[in-house]
């Protein structure tokens, strides 16, 4: 039930404050905007937007990193925003129902919301040419692996929030930006130092991206990670999302301590 | 000059499906130098005025001034003399001291740093919180809190100022301190005013030296505390708890009762009444034993405002 | 006007920012660190394309700039959204001082914090990029940098005005005004490669001739990707942030009226 109304609320927060059209304009100007940037850096280097895999690799890998960074911006949110602005948080805090299933709820929503600026910018693909070849079974897959990892990353990030002062807009975007250097979103992982791609072996993103090239493009172009194949990296995304999420867990359980014991599931930091 | 007047005073307010209508020709005008209640329910439109005269929101019909400005056009010659407080107020940055809260408030009023100190420390003695100066904000309880609202407002020496429930939820002592800290702010000065909130009738009569009794954002009545109480005198107040709860319907119909409520009291009813005759206690009385209830107390009791506000509207305050 | 009463409102305003970023390190994290990621991220890209060093420059000063947008958006403009939600905007409202000086003591206050991160862009891109910045005019370039600052304040202060009467909505647009600004005005490539049409549409926004200009004083190799002379889009940017600073002085004074109109100056969660 929890996970239900968490879902409900999450969606409420999000779109009532305008009409459908209006709300899905939103939704995907802002990941648009993302994506023709990067198109035109791309342009001012190479003169063109057609053909090369380096403008396909960096093009879908952007476009499914808003399915991330949409989620972690949102959830970022959810704390300080049940806790200063709402201060509701210490009243769903109370309840029966379970606190975690509230947040795992309210990130499901978003992740699904975020769905839809995805498709508009997989049709836009088809414009600028991207080669796809759409593996459905995998994509499936991925989708769900996806989610998990993304809300495990969510649940460390309230966790972190528990314990910290509201400060800017932009925590939940910022922290996805270790994921956006670190997991060859929209460059290969050679061109990172030797640690970071060490590094980056560590993160599940890193597969994730990896599978969602091969299950959009129909194989993988980036030179470490085609030394995987689908099933190894598949693998590699699963043991690494349940120990992250093993992780994120375990921290938002730390944190959600601390902040009982230290008082700061009410406290108002904004200044 | 009078330091708050309005003059048939409107405030709609009006979304897709309906409008409200907060305020309706509301006059009224305080003196200088008078502690002017107003009394109402939750819904009332007090704090809709109140939003009116300190420039925040603005009428829909009608005029308003304070010390002769109009809150219209007027506003940046009424902003320096007035102050505000909310009650259950949550204003403030919650990682800043009592202090610097104060002193960054004091700013928006263009103190100096050292007169803003003097006037700082001078309440914080008065309101008994001197040794919570450096502590955090958000680390005060409700009662602190509002001890805190209640100097920021008055740290800025205003002429007039403007109280919206300002005891809400504190404790007895909180609200007893607060209440003679006023009175004796009124006393200081002569030209000082305020423009009290309440929906505590106990409140309003111990404070104010007139009350303008609202409701549904009309003024029903507007006098000193004892000629409102005079309105009932001729009609009688009545307390009875009946034992097992019956139910009142039949009241309604009944002759001679000006207006009544009844609270639920774990198997038992309590009635308050007011009827216009001694006659009528014994109608209500035999009503009572033949719908099978028994009489547990009876008193007649001396008009409260309550009473005034059951007689003029037909419901109760709380 | 009184002068005294507003420059102390600026301070009293500012005063929690400084002391909020100096009791709350964990900005520093937020705030400066991670942002740093998301930016090098361009960086690599560039790499990943083989693009002239100074395109990495152009990314590392687009950075800079970006710190002091999303100080205007969301320590600024979006503040009185938050004022609003916390009852602090009506206290603002019934004080005497002007709201634009309120409005400057959060940008000044928060002035702190974005430099900070600024610099530590600047210190990533000289030492761990290895960008060299061969800065041709330094008056000039401080004096773009500074115009720059006003025009995108006083846009802000404009901006702002809408949270008077608007909740969400003005937040959203806020949340708008961060990845479709960034393309329009070039903040990872020269604007010029938008096209003539685009470009000068964008340079509507203070940031696009800001940038253009204080890229082509730092990387005068790259001079072709100009737009306009520096010396032009400085008195363009002296013309917009005049403009900018009295209409949103306009703004917030129509705005303020129209939310006291509509009952909308007080209203939490709209």
């Amino acid at each position: 039930m929890s996970l239900k109304y968490s879902m409900w609320l999450e969606y409420q927060i999000e779109a009532n404050w305008t009409s459908p059209v209006i709300f899905i304009l939103y939704n995907t100007l802002k990941p648009v905007g993302a994506s023709f940037l990067l198109l035109a850096m791309y342009y001012v280097v190479t003169g063109g937007f057609l053909g090369g895999d380096a403008l396909y690799y960096l093009y879908i890998g952007n476009a499914f990193y808003m399915l991330l960074s949409q989620t972690l911006f949102s959830v970022g949110w959810i704390i300080h925003d049940d806790r200063e602005h709402y201060q509701t948080l210490k009243y769903l805090y109370i309840a029966p129902m379970s606190y975690f299933l509230y947040l795992m709820g309210r990130s499901a929503m978003r992740f699904v919301l975020s769905i839809l600026p995805l498709a508009v910018l997989i049709i836009i693909g088809i414009f600028l040419g991207v080669p796809y070849n759409v593996n459905v079974l995998l994509l499936a897959i991925t989708f769900v692996l996806g989610w998990v990892f993304i809300v495990s990353a969510g649940l460390l990030l309230c966790g972190v929030n528990m314990l910290t002062a509201r400060h800017g807009g932009s925590v939940g975007q910022a922290f996805a930006g270790i994921f956006y250097l670190l997991s060859g979103v929209i460059f290969p992982l050679a061109v990172l130092p030797g640690w970071a791609v060490k590094a980056s072996l560590w993160l599940p993103s890193t597969y994730w991206f990896s599978l969602v090239r091969r299950s959009v493009l129909g194989g993988e172009v980036d030179s470490i990670m085609s030394g995987f194949t689908t099933t190894e990296a598949a693998e590699m995304l699963v043991v690494l999302s349940a120990v992250f999420f093993f992780i994120s867990f375990s921290a938002y359980r730390l944190a959600d301590y601390l902040a009982r014991k230290k008082g700061m599931l009410d406290m108002t930091t904004t200044y | 000059m009078d330091a708050i007047t309005c003059e048939n005073l409107g405030r709609l307010f009006k979304s897709k499906k309906r409008t409200v209508e907060a305020l309706a020709n509301v006059t009224i005008s305080v003196k200088k130098g008078e502690l002017f209640g107003l009394l109402g329910p939750n819904g009332a439109g007090k704090t809709t005025l109140i939003k009116v005269f300190t420039t925040l929101l603005l009428p829909t019909s009608g005029t308003a001034h304070v010390y002769g400005y109009d809150v219209t056009k007027d506003e940046k010659k009424i902003r320096p003399i007035i102050n505000m407080v909310s009650g259950g107020e949550y204003s403030g940055y919650g990682l800043l001291t009592v202090k610097e809260n104060l002193w960054m408030f004091s700013q928006f009023y263009g103190i100096p740093g050292k007169e803003a100190d003097r006037r700082i420390t001078t309440l914080l003695n008065r309101l008994n919180i001197a040794h919570m100066e450096k502590r955090k904000l958000r680390t005060l309880s409700t009662g602190e809190r509002q001890r805190v609202n209640i100097i920021r407002a008055f740290m800025t020496e205003p002429k007039v100022v403007f109280l919206d429930e300002p005891t809400l939820g504190l404790d007895v002592e909180t609200a007893r301190l607060i209440r003679i800290f006023i009175r004796e702010w009124l006393e200081h000065d002569p030209d000082h005013t305020v423009l009290l909130t309440t929906h505590y009738m106990m409140e309003a009569d111990e404070l104010c030296d007139r009350i303008a009794i609202i409701h549904q954002g009309k003024i029903v009545a507007l006098d000193t505390p004892q000629a409102l109480k005079n309105m009932v005198t001729k009609e009688i107040s009545l307390k009875v708890d009946v034992y097992p709860e019956i139910g009142l319907d039949w009241l309604h119909s009944l002759d001679g009762i000006i207006g009544f409520k009844s609270k639920e009291m774990g198997g038992k009813v309590r009635v308050r009444a007011v009827v216009d005759g001694e006659q009528v206690v014994g109608d209500v009385l035999a009503g009572i034993n033949e719908r099978g209830g028994k009489i547990q107390y009876l008193q007649k009791e001396e008009p409260t405002l309550e009473d005034v506000f059951l007689k003029l509207t037909g419901r109760g305050l709380e | 006007m009184n002068v005294m009463l507003n420059l102390r409102a600026v301070k009293g305003r500012a005063y929690p920012r400084v002391i909020g970023a100096l009791r709350e390190p964990s900005w520093a994290f937020w705030d400066t660190f991670l942002p740093i990621l998301s930016m090098a991220a361009y960086v690599y890209v560039y790499k990943s394309l083989n693009a002239p060093k100074e395109f990495e420059g152009f990314v590392i000063l687009g950075g800079v700039m970006t710190t002091y947008w999303l100080n205007v958006l969301w320590g600024m403009a979006s503040q009185l959204y938050w004022e609003k939600e916390t009852a602090n905007l009506q206290l603002y409202l019934a004080a005497p001082m002007s709201k634009m000086s309120i409005l400057a003591g959060m940008a000044l206050g928060g002035m702190f914090a974005t430099t900070v991160r600024g610099v530590s862009i600047i210190l990533v891109g000289v030492f761990v990029f290895q960008v060299d910045f061969v800065i041709t005019n330094f008056w000039l370039l401080i004096a773009i940098f500074g115009i720059t600052l006003v025009a995108l304040y006083g846009m802000g202060m404009l901006f702002a005005s809408l949270f008077l009467i608007w909740g969400r909505e003005a937040w959203h647009i806020n949340m708008l005004l961060e990845e479709p600004v960034y393309f329009l005005s070039g903040y990872s490539f020269p604007v010029k490669a938008l096209g003539l049409s685009l470009s000068v549409a964008a340079s509507f926004i203070p940031f696009t001739l800001g940038l253009d200009a204080m890229r082509q004083l730092t990387f005068p190799s790259m001079a072709e990707w100009g737009l306009l002379s520096p010396y032009l889009e400085l008195a363009i940017l002296v013309i917009m942030g005049t403009f900018l600073v009295l209409l949103a002085r306009y703004a917030l004074h129509y705005m303020e009226n129209l939310g006291k109109e509509r009952g909308t100056l007080t209203m939490r969660w709209q």
